[in-house]
């Protein structure tokens, strides 16, 4: 056996030695390897499956419901002389625009800042506060109905109100907010801050006219996924807005959701109210969709100027 | 010989079990419920004599039900001039409760043209999801909704167990809303619809002891092993021969109907036969295997989803598209005859429920009569007396009930109920008469 | 501090004229970002306290009942809850990562550059979708197949362990831990792939020269070395799956019994939450609260249990 260790051999018949080592069953491994990618890409195919079928029986049972009465009527409740009386959600748009933003309102200001406090700033506060953002992150949604309840429907005597859910809303969009803005500021090149801060500009005004604007699209990219997010989530609303049959968007005034329409719709007993479901689906899926593709050309865009 | 001996033994077992059910029950007198659903326990089977309405209940609730008062046309009608329909805008209400009743106040609280209560769509409803009678009970009492639905009267009169912690009845207004009949509905396909199934055999399939749909009683009632049913029984695929009892909870209105209608068909229940938790969906009590549907929809989609299962549910829901899949048992009337759920049967059973319905005195189950459906039951309004936190949801509230009771009723028979007799009506109108802001009366007799 | 900017400070106090700004010139902006931050940090201190407080009552009167009890009325039982959620978690967990960590494998090793962008575009537009969706999918549309198919397929494998197909309602723990499955892929790939991708080049390339087959590469040296991260992947999505409210409340059938039989409906807190809080009065929502603590708990601890690991992750691939 050659000595591995003998320097004294020459490198070529080092190599060979190691050649014939490693070609010994080759044969076998390559067909294992083989196999096994094999399955690696089976499940790839598997995993894009569910996206596909759930795709496909949306946008097929989703797009007949999407009529014009279906945007601008109120709901209607089919009985058994008109069982397919189901009329619209226009109560469900108008509560979910109002919920989504008021929660803005709350959210963005306290998110972004904090993000930027977190980002440039490297103290003991700095790490709690990621900590806590990371942490509420990943906290479970229906919490934030729980705490939304507890807080604002009966400590602060509102009652099922768009201002309870929207509260919930916003404790659920800040922590995405602040993660995504500390992430864009801190993707801004030290050397420009430098560079601002050489020219004599005070700390603050560095922030404000040179490093914001260059980290705009990441945070612009954080809200429109925070609200999207907001949109889609049906717990933290589920028992603070109260449903409503009419266009309420008053903070105090109960208000209907489009995820709230499809929770219940979904259980109802009258097949035409669980088709409506789909339609609602095909909705949101176009809302999430369309913010998520303008995410990635912001993030992208930014990513092609620097 | 050997016959008699078994039957003489049959006989015995069955006097000591009754006895010793009943003595204890007896001998605590005031304890005695005929309501057997008590919130926390099982249910104590009872003598029934000590269960009738006295004489002077009825004569009292006579002068409340008279139908001699004189009430205005532009009242309770449907014309745009109705008071009834002129209501407050900009209001919210909020109504929660029984699932028996949902699809009439569903239906009536919206609607196409004219023919429903909110035709200006001035007023904001909340989503009503039929969370069960005790949660309309609760909520109304805590305030969190303004009307309550419930499928039984918050009362104490014979340990009715239906009054929240803390409540005074007297704070309340409750008043009949609706009619409706209620059926035992089954999953064994359209061949083996209207099964005779007697009360006995319900309560032990509902208690454990009945566990196949090939069990000899069921068979026994229909004719026998060589007959054309008894046959189709015994030829059950072993999965769906096995029984799959769904069940509501002790809060559900209709758990509650049921369970009267068992105990009053039985002449108390049969020993060994006990009744649900108090839990929310609890299964203690009643076999541990039973599942638990949240309202009568659950239980509808689950009727026609689940070979082999058994349950309960209210009439209407059997009219909805999608679920006339379900089979429905036919149930033995007071004579003993077995009678199919209809409409007719259902009206049956109001005629013979009478005009004199109060808190004290609502059970619509087992009405003697021929062709009376055995398992029917009101289902009540209930209002706080004292709307002048919200006086404007209040007025709209009481306005909405009174039209309910009175042009609303025109629509029952479309959604599967049984219109209220006129007397009912008075008597709703004069609960609902003392419905204040303050000192003002929220409803008056227009000029 | 880099050279650049000490001497870039030395310059601008040059310029400037004056030396480190005085503590008084606090500005508005330093103020304004503090007022935000301060007032993140009370609410979600609020957030934890105001939970815990509105459920003490039920900590006080039946600490362990919460916890082992089967039923739920008069002494609350959370039992059927906590296991609810535990298999409807491991067993999404299991299948996401089953398929999962092949799916992210292929996207990083074998596919093409040109659909690895497509492919991955996919995978995250997968975890942007809302879960009522994905549980409104399962009800409607997948809980029919698999009532006519699946669980007899599963009968006729011998499973009975799982209960009888012939039983099954349609809703159950199988269906809703499949669904989760479905939800929580999409994190634990994008992680997993951005883990795979961070192992450095040179380790596969010395792999590939001493003759290992490709395979042989990732199992022997790419895996074991992202073996931590990968682990941090799984615990962040089964966080995500404990949490899971409307999706599993919808597909889950929520039962308040123990339920040992996957074909049958079971129930998890977050769902019971969402289902039970109708019908609750004040004292039954105090109940709900001491669940939700407890959800807490187990969402926060996996959590952490997942963050330690991916920064371990990280360390590691710092040294290599």
């Amino acid at each position: 056996m050659t000595d591995l260790f003998n320097t004294a051999q020459t490198n070529d018949a080092l190599r060979a030695e190691i050649q014939e080592i490693a070609h010994k069953g080759r044969a076998a491994r390559l067909v294992r390897s083989r196999i096994i990618i094999a399955l690696c890409v089976a499940a790839l195919v598997v995993a894009i499956i569910p996206l596909a079928a759930l795709s496909w029986e949306i946008i097929l049972r989703g797009v007949p419901v999407l009529k014009v009465a279906f945007f601008t009527q109120l709901p209607q409740v089919p009985n058994l002389a008109n069982p397919n009386l189901t009329g619209g959600v226009s109560n469900a748009i108008v509560g979910s625009i109002a919920l989504v933003a008021y929660a803005s309102l709350m959210a963005i200001p306290v998110g972004v800042l904090t993000g930027i406090y977190t980002a440039e700033n490297e103290n003991r506060s700095a790490s709690l506060l990621r900590l806590m953002a990371q942490t509420m992150a990943g906290a479970p949604s229906i919490l934030m109905g729980l705490f939304a309840f507890a807080l604002v429907c009966q400590q602060f005597g509102f009652g099922y109100s768009a201002i309870a859910g929207s509260f919930a809303l916003a404790v659920l969009m800040v922590p995405v907010i602040i993660v995504a803005t500390e992430i864009a500021v801190r993707n801004v090149p030290q050397t420009l801050r430098e560079a601002g801060l050489a020219l004599g500009a005070r700390p603050h005004k560095v922030s404000l006219s040179i490093v914001l604007p260059t980290a705009l699209s990441g945070i612009v990219t954080g809200c429109i996924l925070a609200i999207s997010r907001a949109v889609g989530e049906a717990a933290p609303v589920l028992f603070t807005i109260g449903g409503a049959s009419l266009l309420n968007w008053k903070p105090t005034d109960p208000v209907s959701a489009l995820p709230i329409s499809i929770f219940i719709d979904a259980k109802s007993q009258w097949p035409s109210l669980r088709a409506i479901v789909f339609g609602i689906a095909l909705v949101l899926l176009i809302f999430v969709f369309i913010a998520s593709f303008t995410a990635r050309f912001l993030v992208g865009r930014q990513q092609r100027k620097s | 010989m050997k016959k008699m001996l078994k039957s003489s033994v049959a006989a015995a077992v069955a006097l000591v079990g009754f006895a010793s059910v009943a003595a204890p029950a007896l001998a605590t007198g005031t304890n005695v419920s005929c309501y057997p659903l008590y919130p926390t326990g099982k249910i104590k089977a009872t003598s029934l004599s000590a269960c009738t309405v006295t004489a002077a209940t009825v004569a009292g609730n006579a002068a409340l039900t008279s139908a001699s008062a004189n009430y205005p046309s532009n009242m309770g009608g449907n014309s745009s001039l109705d008071t009834d329909l002129a209501i407050p805008s900009g209001v919210s209400l909020t109504a929660e409760g029984s699932s028996f009743i949902q699809p009439l106040v569903m239906a009536l609280q919206s609607g196409t043209g004219t023919s429903y209560w909110n035709p200006l769509h001035s007023v904001s409803w909340n989503t009503y999801t039929g969370a069960g009678s005790g949660t309309g009970r609760t909520n109304v009492t805590n305030g969190t909704d303004i009307i309550g639905f419930s499928d039984q009267p918050m009362t104490t009169y014979n340990n009715a167990g239906t009054v929240p912690t803390g409540v005074s009845t007297s704070d309340y207004a409750q008043l009949p809303a609706a009619f409706g009949g209620a059926v035992v509905g089954y999953d064994l396909g359209s061949a083996l619809n209207n099964l005779k199934l007697s009360a006995s055999v319900i309560a032990q399939i509902y208690s454990g002891s009945i566990t196949s749909w090939a069990d000899n009683a069921i068979v026994n009632l229909n004719g026998g092993n060589t007959s054309k049913i008894g046959k189709k029984l015994l030829a059950l695929p072993s999965n769906v021969k096995t029984i799959k009892v769904l069940e509501r909870n002790a809060s559900s209105g209709t758990t509650f109907a049921f369970v009267d209608y068992l105990n009053t068909a039985n002449g108390g229940l049969p020993t060994g036969v006990t009744g649900p938790s108090g839990s929310v969906l609890g299964t203690k009590g009643w076999g541990a295997t039973f599942t638990g549907e949240a309202n009568n929809g659950a239980m509808a989609n689950a009727l026609t989803t689940t070979p082999g299962a058994i349950g309960y549910v209210e009439y209407s829901y059997l009219l909805i598209p999608g679920n006339s899949a379900i089979d429905v048992a036919q149930l033995q009337d007071h004579d003993g005859a077995y009678v199919k759920a209809s409409i007719k049967s259902i009206q049956a059973a109001a005629t013979a429920a009478g005009t004199n319905i109060t808190p004290d005195n609502f059970s619509a189950v087992y009405l003697p009569g021929t062709g009376v459906w055995p398992f029917a039951t009101f289902s009540w309004a209930i209002i706080k007396k004292d709307q002048s936190a919200h006086a404007s949801a209040g007025e709209a509230a009481v306005k909405f009930l009174d039209w309910m009771v009175h042009y609303g009723q025109t629509q029952a028979a479309g959604q599967g109920f049984i219109a209220l007799p006129a007397a009912i009506k008075n008597y709703d109108r004069k609960q609902l008469m003392t419905v204040v802001n303050g000192t003002q009366p929220l409803l008056t007799l227009a000029n | 501090m880099t050279s650049n900017s000490v001497q870039i400070s030395k310059l601008r106090r040059f310029v400037v004229g004056g030396s480190k700004p005085s503590t008084t010139e606090r500005s508005w902006y330093s103020y304004l970002l503090g007022a935000a931050w301060v007032v993140f940090l009370l609410v979600s201190a609020l957030f934890f306290w105001s939970i815990i407080s509105k459920s003490l009552p039920v900590w006080e009167k039946q600490p362990g009942t919460i916890l082992t009890g089967t039923s739920w009325g008069g002494p609350y039982g959370g039992f059927p809850m906590i296991l609810g959620t535990l298999q409807t978690s491991i067993l999404a967990l299991v299948l996401a990562v089953g398929v999962g960590l092949g799916a992210a494998i292929s996207i990083v090793f074998f596919i093409p550059a040109r659909l690895r962008l497509i492919t991955a575009t996919i995978v995250e537009l997968l975890a942007a979708v809302p879960s009522i969706i994905y549980g409104v999918w399962g009800l409607l549309v997948l809980s029919p197949w698999m009532l006519a198919h699946f669980y007899p397929f599963l009968d006729s494998l011998g499973l009975t362990f799982l209960g009888s197909s012939a039983m099954a309602t349609g809703p159950s723990i199988l269906l809703a831990s499949i669904v989760l499955a479905v939800m929580i892929l999409p994190i634990f790939v994008s992680i997993t792939r951005e883990v795979i991708s961070a192992v450095p080049q040179d380790l596969i390339e010395a792999s590939l020269s001493l003759g290992a087959t490709r395979w042989q590469v990732i199992s022997k040296t790419v895996l074991p070395t992202a073996r931590i991260g990968i682990m941090g992947a799984a615990f962040l999505a089964l966080a995500r799956a404990t949490g899971e409210t409307v999706a599993v409340a919808l597909t889950i059938g929520t039962v308040s019994n123990v339920q040992w039989h996957f074909f049958y409906p079971g129930t998890t807190i977050a769902s019971w939450i969402a289902s039970a809080f109708g019908e609750s009065s004040s004292v039954d929502i105090q109940a709900l609260m001491a669940l939700g603590v407890i959800l807490m708990v187990i969402s926060l601890g996996v959590s952490l249990i997942s963050r330690w690991f991916i920064a371990r992750q990280r360390k590691m691939l710092a040294k290599v």
